[in-house]
């Protein structure tokens, strides 16, 4: 009943898809998943590029250029439930240190000062430019669930999943929550 | 009546006049959220995270507030928890706080509040605000962006310490911990003793030698006692595989409020010298190593073969290795010596021939902190007695008048009312402060005729009437001897001052197991045959480096290569401190346990072993 399943996508903004990676820890529980959702798109195991309507969105990585905030936004129309994996997308996690300097500064430090002479700031328009801060994702996009952690734990995304296929907005307690 | 009776989250509970709710409930199983309050410091209210509703109505902060009779405490409605998440996800944002690469990550006291109040989302934008990072010190990392302003570690530097060197800077939001004047941590008056980073509740304060080791709360945990001076201060150490983490005050709940010295929580993690795994015999100028049985062989030919032997044992052993190390040695007819004992026969000396009785000294050295008047003979102490240079140091604070006198510089210089600086021998202070209580009202002109006719004196007859009117108008003044003071005449001075004045007297020696005073010790020959020192973990101790340079064969029992070691003919293992086990005793006469922390990494188990097998070798 292939057409009563319902249809998961999942992102990676900028992060380092260790969340991703810590999914992929849940070991057989891979095989069950595959059974009960369809996956629409998840850069981890399938080549599609663009999103479709979903029933659940999961999004890792902090907002940190133009083209994360026009994914991050796409995922939101297209989608019921949408799910932030991981610090950066709860919090901003580790891509918020570049906000205690200006973009420009940082592109001319890393670009210009701490490289060799020939180095230029790439400006080709095909590269997305850089939003003035980094931000996790609720500072763009509602977010219906929170699983942080850097990364969260299997049994933790585990816990997740399983609860919004139970139908349930699932929360984590003092117990499983780790920044 | 001291009890009062009241009721909290529904529960009658009872508690002693004047504590505060928090207190009460803490006695009753009832845990409160709290980050600034630490029980070894004075609340101040700061965090308001402790924060209670009472009498359904008033929100005011528990650790602050006295229980009475009636009263209606709240700890856990909704709107509380409410409140108190907003609080921590403000203390959250206004500073940076990465957990992902924190030291403290795991042993952060916020970080367990925020899981606790199960915050997984922020309401408010973060700050992002530029804090520096100051790692100009040794030991000890003070990084501003994990500071949560509590001020724990201001409060432990005055209250415990008594040092002052931390302090709240700024205003509004640009409020900080600043050093003194706001210099790096580095080059401050700070004496290292880290108690700031013992009480800091997040990564804001933490110590370069046990940073990312291990999450404390993942590690095996020994109470045990300090062997590095008479002070026997309690000891957490915290071990992980077998290896030392981290080490931190266990009194907190003593007047000592759980402070440790530089050397009871930093050098021992320090200490990198190479550990010695074999014996190591020096002969006709070849280096030949030689197994520890090799090395019993060795040591007990040179003893019995010689008559004229010479044992010195370091002072930071335990009573029952002295024991041992002692019973070997006069079995083999040595002469036995240790670190410290020299001054604690003088002193025997002294008291008898001028017939001082024990009531004149003090037992128990935090007595120091209701003194009138301090006088303080030799202020080196400050280093090699910091726990009691600190209470020294919060009894000044209290009012306290405090006199040194030294031949160098005063090292309680930003403490002292008075410092005398007179070089040795500072006998002659003291015979003239003892002559004008004696003669009754000298005056200064009296004074300097009497300096006058003893001659070539530095003594100022100011300082010496300064020293008579303190001690005079006081009801109870302390005289502190430091180790350093070694000379009899010195001795019999002060300890004639004392007796005059009536005061007490405290007396220090180098020697970190006061056993000594139990023990027999008779001094050793100058120019032995043999000279046998048990040096333990101790470096660099210059009265035994004479004795190896004077001694025809030089025996030395260290725990690592050392300046001693590479003098010795034959250097035989010993154990660190915290591969000893046994007992100490400490200043106050109190005897501690000293357990064993880590299995023995050098090439001997058991010292007491060796020496009975070594006592039997004759």
């Amino acid at each position: 009943m292939a057409e009563n399943k319902p249809k998961v996508a999942t992102a990676c903004m900028c992060g380092c898809s260790g969340c991703h990676m810590s999914f992929l820890d849940v070991d057989e529980f891979v095989k069950d998943l595959a059974e009960l959702v369809e996956f629409q798109s998840s850069h981890v195991i399938m080549d599609v590029k663009e999103i479709e309507k979903v029933d659940i969105g999961i999004m890792e990585g902090t907002i940190t250029n133009d083209e994360n905030v026009e994914v991050a936004k796409k995922m939101r129309e297209n989608c019921d439930i949408l799910v932030a994996w991981g610090d950066c997308a709860c919090f901003g996690g580790i891509m918020t240190m570049r906000n205690f300097e200006k973009v420009d500064k940082i592109l001319e430090e890393c670009y210009l000062e701490k490289s060799d002479e020939e180095s230029v700031v790439p400006d080709d328009e095909l590269i997305p430019t850089l939003t003035d801060k980094a931000k996790g994702l609720d500072e763009i996009i509602d977010v219906d669930v929170y699983i942080p952690g850097c990364p969260p734990s299997a049994d933790v995304i585990r816990y997740g999943l399983e609860k919004l296929l139970e139908g349930e907005i699932p929360k984590l307690d003092k117990d499983k929550l780790r920044y | 009546m001291n009890t009062v009776n009241f009721n909290v989250d529904g529960q009658d509970i009872s508690a002693k006049k004047g504590m505060t709710v928090m207190e009460a409930c803490e006695e009753h199983g009832i845990t409160i959220p709290k980050l600034c309050q630490h029980e070894a410091l004075e609340n101040v209210m700061a965090c308001r995270l402790c924060s209670v509703e009472v009498n359904g109505k008033q929100i005011l902060p528990s650790c602050g507030l006295q229980v009475d009779d009636g009263l209606k405490i709240q700890t856990q409605t909704d709107h509380l928890k409410k409140y108190r998440r907003k609080i921590l996800e403000l203390i959250y944002r206004s500073e940076n706080h990465y957990c992902m690469f924190c030291e403290s990550d795991g042993d952060c006291e916020l970080q367990d509040l925020m899981y606790e109040h199960e915050i997984d989302r922020f309401e408010f934008p973060r700050m992002y605000p530029e804090w520096p990072v100051d790692s100009s010190h040794d030991y000890i990392i003070k990084d501003s962006n994990r500071c949560i302003r509590c001020g724990r570690c201001v409060r432990a530097c005055d209250e415990v310490v008594g040092n002052h060197t931390l302090s709240l800077g700024g205003r509004g939001i640009n409020n900080r911990i600043i050093v003194d004047a706001g210099v790096p941590l580095g080059e401050s008056t700070c004496t290292s003793c880290g108690m700031c980073l013992q009480v800091c509740p997040t990564g804001a304060i933490f110590s370069k030698l046990s940073m990312f080791k291990g999450v404390k709360k993942e590690c095996d945990m020994t109470t045990t006692t300090c062997l590095s001076c008479s002070m026997g201060c309690g000891t957490n150490v915290y071990t992980k595989t077998g290896h030392i983490v981290e080490i931190e005050g266990a009194d907190i709940h003593k007047e000592s409020g759980g402070q440790l010295c530089e050397f009871g929580r930093f050098k021992p993690l320090a200490n990198k010298g190479e550990r010695i795994k074999n014996v190591i015999l020096r002969e006709d100028g070849e280096e030949k190593e030689l197994s520890l049985s090799e090395g019993l062989e060795k040591a007990s030919e040179m003893l019995v073969k010689s008559y004229r032997i010479s044992a010195y044992a370091s002072g930071d052993l335990t009573c029952e290795d002295l024991d041992a190390f002692a019973y070997a040695m006069r079995a083999h007819g040595a002469l036995f010596d240790v670190v410290g004992a020299k001054r604690h026969r003088f002193e025997t000396e002294v008291k008898r021939r001028i017939n001082m009785i024990e009531g004149h000294f003090v037992t128990d050295i935090r007595e120091i902190m209701k003194a009138d008047n301090i006088l303080l003979y030799d202020t080196s102490i400050y280093h090699t007695h910091p726990i009691l240079a600190s209470y020294i140091r919060r009894a000044t604070s209290n009012g306290t008048k405090l006199i040194t006198i030294d031949a160098y510089e005063d090292k309680f210089w930003n403490h002292s009312d008075k410092s005398i600086t007179i070089e040795s021998p500072k006998t002659q202070l003291t015979r003239l402060v003892n002559q004008v209580i004696k003669e009754g009202k000298a005056s200064i002109e009296d004074l300097s005729r009497v300096s006058s006719i003893l001659g070539g004196l530095r003594v100022h007859p100011k300082d010496v009437m300064e020293i008579v009117n303190l001690l005079e108008e006081a009801t109870y003044d302390i005289i502190i001897i430091g180790d350093e003071i070694i000379d009899r005449w010195s001795l019999r001075h002060i300890f004639e001052l004392a007796k005059l004045e009536g005061s007490y007297v405290i007396s220090l020696n180098h020697a970190g197991n006061q056993y000594i005073k139990n023990l027999e010790t008779e001094g050793v020959y100058e120019e032995p045959e043999v000279a046998y020192i048990l040096a333990g973990d101790e470096e660099d101790q210059a009265d035994m480096k004479e004795l190896i340079e004077k001694a025809d064969f030089s025996i030395v029992q260290s725990a690592r290569r050392s300046e001693l070691t590479e003098m010795a003919d034959l250097v035989i293992p010993s154990l660190t401190m915290f591969e000893r086990e046994g007992t100490t005793i400490d200043i106050n006469g109190v005897k501690n346990k000293v357990e064993r922390i880590t299995e023995p990494k050098g090439g001997i188990r058991s010292e007491i072993g060796f020496f009975e097998e070594l006592a039997k070798m004759r």
